[in-house]
């Protein structure tokens, strides 16, 4: 009936995984753990499938209470995640849209998300057999504290984190039966609030000895399907000053998110909270994303008992290999002849540069597409982003799969190509679509859109045929900004970025030091244009009005003739 | 033989040829005292000719036409419009036919929201069209959504399963997935093999294959419960560990079991996606017709 975990790169949202397998599959990053762990208030920001739920659900204290459990370590109760989803049918109610009072509204909104942090809360510590089983004293102490301040009755037969993960619900049910029914602004009256319930709650926990000390990290997940009124509440409960007992970190695909408070203030970046974009996993080094995708890869099909390597299972078309040689060997003869034998590294840069335009450039116009494959040409199409990264290869084994029952021990590369070439067809299929699939995209925004792509696309072509010193440039960023011609490009690129066809990155342009955002195309697309994936770290100057032409006149965007200073923009993304 | 007689008969204004031709019928076969039909205003350059057609056809019937205008970019306002209307009996009598060959299942369920709690007598029928349009039905999706009142008693803590009575864009089925983000899905998918049903059931099996747990099952929206039986059997299977939203995506007397099945289990919700475009040549012709009683 179901087709569970046959497939070891399943990408089934987070947070419908068991504990076990986000133990199993979660590949730590030293980076996104040290600013879940901090006390201070941090939003996430990225793309569905950057991994923003994983990185909060692995954070959260039932899962590093197993770990600890798992590797015979002691419990760490400094700091204590309770991860609160948002994406759930309680948070996508909207009766509260039918009230007359836009007051009584937000009241309410902020009710259902106070007892979904309460019972997450509850829920979390109710499993973690020390503090479920603290002394009955102790238990009927803190029971009679919560009766006293909410004139509620707790059950009683039941421990102290169980009988409030219970009243939560029964609370939650109550109000959504009576906004459910009524038929005017009778309103429910009981509403809680943070300061009502959540803060006398964490006072009560702290009374159990080992939560003294602790921190609570208020994991916030897919704040984006919270609504207006929910938002600023959180954003108020952020700008609270006093950080000791609790901090929120809030994960949102909003690439532009609501700082606005209840009481029309704003929070404001680096005083009240950091942002930390998680489409640039590069803080350093250790942490890019190349190494992280291949240790998640190889985690998993270790998981299944497949101990090949990366490069023997998915192995790269030995005439692609081939050819690149082949083509190394051109370009480092004409260095030579070039540079007059060369000094230093002048042949060895040269040659890592225009290699792999060579092989490109050098191929037959009517040659079918490149044989895409190998795990670093995955990688390359993931354009960084996890998810992206785990699709292929389900693909890949899913289409072995259907073949043969046998262990898979390696993904052909006549497969990988196939594969890839399909996603990459079926990317297109959707950007030529836009306006069937995604929301709030107008016909004439969706044809506009596939006109950029395409146009994009011409331009990258004609890069990597030139002579130009950063032919396989697949990134841009936009100068000659112009107000009126922005107007017109931002709504697009916003549909684009939303429809993951576009990322961006924000970097500093090396020559001015100015920050620039970087607009990255998802390079999947780029496969069925027989574009290189790989690129280079520059990004092509294209200017505003260039953007508007290709987009709304279907105009090619030009490509520079020579070598100069206005064609590329070399980008630092990756800064210490 | 008499005529069976309503009050009221209510449809949205349509330009398919279904909604003419299907009106037409329904004034042949049936006696009512008052035509209503809810005019959405996003549509209103597609209904010019259907309009004159009905406005004929109700004058030489010596019927009562009222418009009632409506939108589908004001989802509230929509809702106080059928509220303000649909909650008076003077408005709709006693007796009321619903044709819901080119209604939005959102509406559907709205209307039976408040007729049903006036506590009077609905029918309701449907008239197939002879062909749908192969290239595309609707474009500009919104976000999909929960009914107003319909969306269930959510627990705290619980997985989401989703249920989709399939239909023919698949694109719709993977919206919804990728949006709720369910741990578990049940697809249903009509028996038979019209209108290209088996190619399509491995499309929406496709658009959300990695993404979710799947399940598919088999109702028939033609047979006389319009699928309540298995749709109900899936809710039964679901309800004590998850929270269930069910989506009709599928032949719109689904919907019809599926409001019934909702009235049986208040605490799932029912999800629908909007569409802000409809394809012109939406469909073809006119076929068979589906009756049923409601209430």
């Amino acid at each position: 009936m179901y087709k569970k975990h046959r497939n070891p790169f399943e990408f089934e949202a987070a947070n419908n995984l068991s504990d076990d397998e986000i133990l199993d599959f979660y590949i730590d990053d030293y980076n996104y753990s040290r600013f879940i762990n901090t006390t201070r208030n941090i939003f996430l920001q990225g793309a569905r499938g950057t991994g923003k739920t994983m990185s909060l659900l692995y954070n959260s204290f039932k899962i590093q209470y197993k770990k600890a459990l798992k590797n015979s370590k002691e419990v760490d109760y400094s700091r204590i995640g309770i991860y609160i989803p948002c994406n759930t049918p309680l948070f996508h109610k909207k009766e509260h849209l039918l009230l007359k009072d836009d007051f009584k509204a937000s009241l309410i909104t902020e009710h259902f998300l106070v007892l979904s942090i309460v019972n997450s809360i509850s829920n979390t510590l109710s499993e973690i057999t020390e503090l479920d089983n603290i002394s009955v004293k102790l238990s009927d102490d803190l029971k009679n504290q919560i009766e006293y301040l909410l004139g509620a009755e707790l059950i009683k037969s039941v421990s102290f984190f169980r009988a409030m993960s219970m009243f939560s619900d029964k609370e939650s049910t109550e109000a959504q039966k009576i906004i459910n029914n009524q038929k005017n602004d009778d309103f429910y009256q009981n509403t809680l609030t943070f300061s009502s319930l959540v803060m006398p709650f964490l006072k009560c926990i702290k009374q159990i000895e080992c939560l003294k000390e602790s921190h609570f990290l208020l994991l916030i997940d897919d704040a984006h399907d919270l609504n207006i009124d929910q938002k600023k509440t959180i954003n108020s409960w952020i700008a609270y000053r006093d950080h000791s007992q609790f901090s929120f970190k809030v994960a949102t695909a909003e690439s532009s998110p609501n700082f606005v408070t209840s009481t029309g203030g704003m929070i404001l970046e680096g005083h009240d909270f950091v942002s930390v974009d998680m489409l640039k996993p590069y803080q350093n080094k250790e942490s890019e994303f190349g190494k992280l995708a291949k240790k998640i890869i190889l985690k998993r099909l270790q998981k299944y008992d497949i101990n090949e390597s990366l490069s023997d299972f998915f192995p790269t078309s030995p005439s692609f290999k081939d050819d690149i040689d082949r083509a190394r060997e051109k370009v480092r003869k004409d260095a030579i002849e070039k540079y007059d034998g060369g000094k230093g590294s002048q042949i060895s840069d040269h040659v890592a540069k225009y290699t792999r335009a060579e092989y490109f450039k050098s191929r037959p116009s009517k040659a079918n597409l490149p044989p895409y494959s190998g795990f670093e040409t995955i990688i390359d199409v993931s354009t960084g982003v996890i998810r992206n990264l785990l699709d292929p290869c389900y693909w890949m084994y899913d289409a072995e799969l259907s073949e043969s029952n046998d262990k898979i021990k390696l993904i052909p590369h006549g497969t990988q190509q196939s594969v890839l070439i399909n996603r990459s067809n079926k990317l297109w299929e959707r950007l030529e679509g836009l306006d069937k699939t995604d929301v709030d995209c107008s016909k004439d925004q969706a044809e506009q859109i596939f006109n950029l792509f395409e146009n994009l696309m011409v331009h990258f072509k004609g890069r990597l045929m030139s002579e130009l010193s950063e032919p396989r440039t697949v990134t841009f960023v936009i100068t000659s900004q112009v107000k009126d011609l922005m107007e017109k490009i931002t709504p697009l690129l916003d549909i684009a970025q939303k429809a993951q066809l576009l990322y961006t990155r924000h970097g500093k342009d090396k020559r001015t030091t100015k920050k620039v955002t970087v607009y990255v195309p998802n390079r999947l697309l780029l496969i069925s244009r027989g574009l290189d994936p790989h690129g280079q770290y520059a990004s092509a100057s294209i200017k505003s009005e260039d953007i508007v032409a290709a987009a709304i006149n279907n105009k090619k965007i030009p490509v520079p003739k020579t070598s100069g200073a206005d064609e590329t923009i070399q980008i630092k993304l990756f800064e210490n | 033989m008499d005529k069976k007689g309503y009050n009221t008969l209510i449809a949205v204004l349509g330009w398919e040829d279904r909604f003419y031709e299907g009106i037409k019928s329904d004034l042949e076969n049936y006696s009512f005292q008052r035509l209503i039909l809810l005019r959405y205003q996003e549509c209103d350059d597609f209904t010019v000719k259907s309009r004159e057609l009905i406005e004929n056809i109700c004058a030489k019937n010596e019927i009562d036409l009222k418009y009632l205008e409506v939108s589908d970019l004001d989802t509230v306002e929509k809702w106080k419009v059928f509220d303000d209307y649909f909650s008076n009996e003077d408005n709709v009598g006693k007796n009321v036919l619903l044709d819901i060959s080119t209604m939005p299942r959102d509406t559907i369920w709205s209307l039976l929201y408040f007729l049903n709690s006036l506590n009077i007598s609905i029918d309701y029928i449907y008239h197939t069209p002879k062909s749908y349009n192969s290239d595309w039905l609707s474009k500009e999706p919104g976000k999909p959504r929960l009914l107003f009142k319909h969306s269930g008693i959510s627990r705290l803590g619980v997985q989401t399963a989703l249920i989709i009575l399939t239909g023919f864009e698949t694109e719709r089925t993977k919206q919804l997935v990728h949006f709720f983000e369910p741990k578990l899905t049940y697809l249903g998918v009509q028996k038979g093999n019209q209108f290209n049903n088996e190619i399509r059931n491995a499309e929406n099996h496709e658009s959300i294959k990695g993404y979710t747990e799947t399940k598919e099952f088999e109702l028939d929206a033609y047979a006389g419960d319009n699928g309540f039986s298995s749709i109900k059997d899936q809710i039964d299977e679901l309800k004590d560990s998850y929270n269930v939203i069910v989506a009709s995506l599928g032949p719109k007397p689904t919907s019809i079991a599926m409001y019934k099945a909702f009235l049986d289990n208040p605490e799932i919700a029912l999800a629908y996606v909007p569409a802000k475009e409809f394809n012109k040549e939406y469909s073809k012709g006119i076929g068979d017709k589906i009756f049923g009683t409601f209430k």
